[in-house]
């Protein structure tokens, strides 16, 4: 049975960056298992060399950072595969690394690199590369934990922010756990991971209750198979990925049930999106309703649909107001949804974008279309090329009003308008 | 006072909303609708719902504007991170301090003079000046006292939440304080930022955020531009038809429009550049532009000094010391009776250096008010090195609700028991009242 355009719609705003009318009326001859599975592929996902500048000593960290910057976004834009840039943007978030403190593209690149090869693998396997990747060694300070004196930032996040969530643990666990992790850090010359055995303690530490010579990596694994912990683990991630596809505050059923499909499948990302998507309440309108756009799934969306290159469009000019910089997560705890992204500044920041890629539009000659004699006519034209199908009676009453209004002025600044406004609607800012 | 026909009409559309009864119950119930969908996540309180109702046109007309002669400014200042107190405020006068910080000691000449064994870091040389002339208080001992976790996220929840209770908070004290102002001046609570914090949402309404990188969009209304500034603002005129949350994305894009022309001459001339001195000269022109601001947030950081403390604090140190600076030469003589700043972290650090040249995110800390109506000196007590817990931390000797109890009932004459949730002893922080 096909699927309705809208929900192909639907799907491809959350598990992508939206889809264009000829994507979706392709995707819409399949019904909704084998829609999931054609979203959920990655086989076509491009490989991702890094940026020449990446790692060149000759060029500032700065400079690296803008140019892996961009080549992300353009991934984003162009990718065959979006659900893989999309999820990468989730571990991005979650096993958050800043170059605020890292100040070195190079491990940015590697950990986004591995987020990215992994992004709907095992998220076990994920979990044990991340502890040991130099940028999170060296964000959350394990380069500096020693036998004797440890440095508990990155065993504390493991649980609290990572795996478990606050609460499942005890301070004697961080500190059990600290002692563990103690040795595993970067090695200088090579700028790799390393365990300096010199430096790691190796007495025996009580985890879980269980008493012996821990090591950092048996850490992830006992959180991860423990019969206890592995359930709420588990269910962590769910909620957040949840809260991240769907709708924050989901039901315990849906929570649970999940949950409990990803730990049987050995942690498998794939497991868990594709039973989330196939949940009757991914497809509710609670749920089509729920989120707003990030600053990054906005300017992506946007730059998609208009088929702009980040080169033309600037999006870093803005992004930092608008609140999400890539590789600049504001803390350890990533990015939150929704209210988050509320806030004057912000709207400011987001119609400053979406006025650089009207005159963008303009000057590329892509507006000339519009017929601006006609306002009604116009409207219709402008919310095709936004992609939005589906506008509301209030949205197209605010575009025709303004149309109404500005050709009795003078029509020369409606085709800029009226792009800059359907980009402002609501539509546009949800997800 | 209207700017311009543009925004008269903007607000004929918005006084024009059919209304059962008063416009004032519609909208009253439709934000409580808003209110009771819209939560998710720490920072994602409630959204404005139903966009452009609040604040209310006519409201906003009749009573946006001078603040009254007995209203106290708050500027809240966070320094994110976990600032160290210890290194913030020495007790060079404790051997316990040298035995456990080692080479990040400071030693007691190069410290401002507080009191006998106490000095203030070599940095902070205006603030000391402050305090000297008798206008800084210096809150010692402060913290969450019953916190159970060590963690940024949960220390710096609770400072934020400010009240009793568990769970995930979803509204701030300030913006407590925020619900129960008179709904009427978009500006009452203002975050110098491009998010607003949780302190600032309240359960009900939120700060609105001034960025101090550029002024906001629609400010200058633009001939090419201005219909589109007010069409942008009219996607709230009505119901989205999208839910609650379109409903605030719509309002977010009415309140920037509303409130950008009115911020527009905050930013010139051109912000000073400085890390925090931009957004304090920015904070501290929109008090003097008297548009009704009562508090103002501002979020500062990176303090986190695990590592190679000495080349991350002493800077933190110096752009605090220019920030606060800034912020009161810049302030208007006639504000500076009405205004007074307090700045806070989410904890202090751990009395022990650690073997990365840092100190890891420790427990009780310092807070600092400051002002021309302050009683200064130092309160509380001074935070002892030699006295821990069996986990190595300092236990905090102060609640940090009975300083917020001080600055929510003598600076903001607000309901202090009702905010924070409970009574807490306040401890006396000013001279006078503001005026």
């Amino acid at each position: 049975m096909p699927t309705p355009p809208a929900d192909v719609a639907h799907l491809l705003r959350r598990a992508g960056f939206g889809g264009s009318a000829a994507r979706i009326a392709e995707l819409s001859a399949l019904d909704r298992p084998a829609l999931v599975d054609a979203v959920l592929s990655t086989t076509a996902s491009p490989s991702d060399a890094a940026p020449a500048s990446t790692g060149n000593a000759l060029i500032a960290e700065w400079t690296q950072t803008q140019d892996l910057s961009t080549w992300w976004l353009k991934r984003m834009i162009t990718s065959p595969t979006p659900i893989v840039e999309k999820m990468t943007l989730f571990w991005h978030g979650h096993f958050a690394s800043s170059q605020d403190k890292v100040n070195r593209t190079l491990y940015l690149y590697r950990q986004n690199h591995t987020y990215r090869v992994n992004a709907l693998g095992s998220f076990k396997y994920l979990a044990h590369q991340m502890a040991i990747q130099p940028a999170m060694l060296s964000y959350l300070d394990n380069d500096a934990n020693v036998k004797g004196a440890p440095n508990q930032n990155f065993a504390r996040e493991l649980m609290e922010l990572f795996l478990l969530g606050v609460g499942n643990y005890s301070e004697d666990d961080v500190i059990a756990s600290a002692r563990a992790w103690t040795g595993h850090g970067i090695n200088d010359n090579t700028k790799t991971y390393q365990f300096n055995g010199m430096q790691h303690d190796y007495e025996l530490k009580t985890f879980f209750g269980t008493t012996k010579a821990w090591d950092g990596p048996e850490i992830i694994d006992e959180i991860l198979t423990n019969t206890l912990k592995r359930v709420i683990a588990a269910r962590f991630i769910t909620r957040k990925l949840w809260t991240f596809f769907a709708y924050a505050n989901p039901s315990d059923t849906i929570v649970n049930t999940l949950a409990a499909t990803f730990w049987t499948s050995g942690f498998s990302i794939t497991a868990l999106l594709r039973a989330l998507f196939l949940r009757d309440e991914f497809w509710s309108t609670t749920a089509r309703q729920a989120l707003v756009r990030s600053p990054i799934e906005y300017v992506v969306n946007i730059m998609r649909q208009m088929g702009l290159t980040p080169e033309e469009a600037n999006p870093e000019w803005h992004l930092r107001d608008m609140g999400q910089q890539l590789f600049y997560p504001p803390n350890v705890s990533g990015w939150k949804p929704n209210g988050y992204w509320l806030s004057t500044s912000s709207a400011s920041a987001r119609a400053e974008f979406a006025q650089r890629v009207a005159f963008v539009l303009y000057g590329k000659g892509s507006l000339n279309g519009l017929w601006v004699s006609y306002p009604g006519f116009a409207v219709n034209q402008v919310l095709d090329l936004a992609g939005i199908s589906d506008a509301s009676a209030n949205t197209k009453k605010v575009l025709l009003d303004y149309g109404n209004a500005q050709k009795a002025r003078a029509t020369w600044p409606m085709r800029t308008g009226l792009c800059a406004l359907a980009l402002l609607s609501p539509e546009s800012q949800l997800a | 006072m209207l700017p311009s026909d543009i925004e008269t009409k903007a607000a004929l559309r918005h006084l024009s909303v059919p209304a059962d009864g008063s416009r004032k119950g519609l909208s009253r119930r439709r934000f409580l609708q808003a209110a009771a969908l819209g939560t998710g996540g720490l920072l994602a309180g409630p959204g404005l719902g139903f966009g452009g109702i609040l604040p209310g046109w006519e409201e906003h007309l009749a009573a946006a504007g001078p603040l009254g002669p007995a209203d106290g400014v708050l500027v809240v200042l966070l320094m994110a991170g976990g600032n160290d107190a210890l290194n913030t405020v020495v007790p060079f006068g404790q051997p316990s301090y040298y035995t456990k910080r080692g080479s990040l000691a400071y030693q007691p000449i190069g410290t401002l003079p507080l009191a006998p064994g106490l000095g203030l870091n070599p940095n902070l040389v205006k603030l000391e000046a402050r305090f000297a002339a008798g206008k800084v208080a210096i809150v010692q001992g402060i913290g969450v006292v019953d916190q159970v976790s060590f963690s940024h996220f949960e220390s710096m929840a609770a400072w934020m939440q400010g009240s009793a209770g568990g769970g995930t908070p979803n509204s701030g004290w300030l913006g407590r304080w925020l619900d129960g102002a008179p709904p009427t001046n978009p500006f009452a609570a203002v975050s110098i930022d491009s998010s607003v914090p949780l302190h600032l949402i309240g359960e009900t309404r939120k700060a609105i955020a001034l960025n101090a990188d550029s002024a906001p969009f629609g400010g200058t209304p633009d001939p090419g531009w201005d219909l589109v500034y007010e069409a942008f603002s009219n996607f709230a005129a009505q119901p989205s038809g999208l839910g609650s949350w379109g409903d605030a994305v719509a309002g977010t894009g009415s309140q920037l429009i509303q409130t950008a022309a009115q911020a527009k001459p905050l930013y010139s001339p051109t912000l000073p550049a400085g890390p925090l001195v931009d957004k304090l000269t920015l904070a501290a022109r929109l008090i003097n532009a008297d548009l009704g601001a009562r508090v103002i947030g501002v979020t500062y950081g990176d303090f986190d000094s695990h590592k190679n403390q000495p080349n991350m604090h002493p800077n933190r140190m110096r752009e605090l010391d220019a920030g606060v600076e800034a912020f009161f030469t810049t302030l208007g003589a006639g504000f500076q009776g009405r205004t007074s700043m307090m700045v806070f972290s989410e904890f202090g650090r751990y009395p022990v250096r650690n073997d990365s040249n840092g100190v890891d995110h420790g427990w009780s800390g310092n807070a600092f008010v400051i002002g021309d109506r302050v009683a200064g000196g130092l309160k509380g007590q001074t935070l002892d090195t030699a006295v821990t817990e069996t986990n190595g931390h300092i236990r905090p000797t102060m609640d940090f609700r009975s300083m917020y109890a001080s600055l929510l009932t003598d600076w903001l004459a607000a309901d202090a028991t009702q905010i924070l949730g409970g009574s807490f002893s306040p401890v006396p922080l000013f001279s006078s009242a503001p005026g």
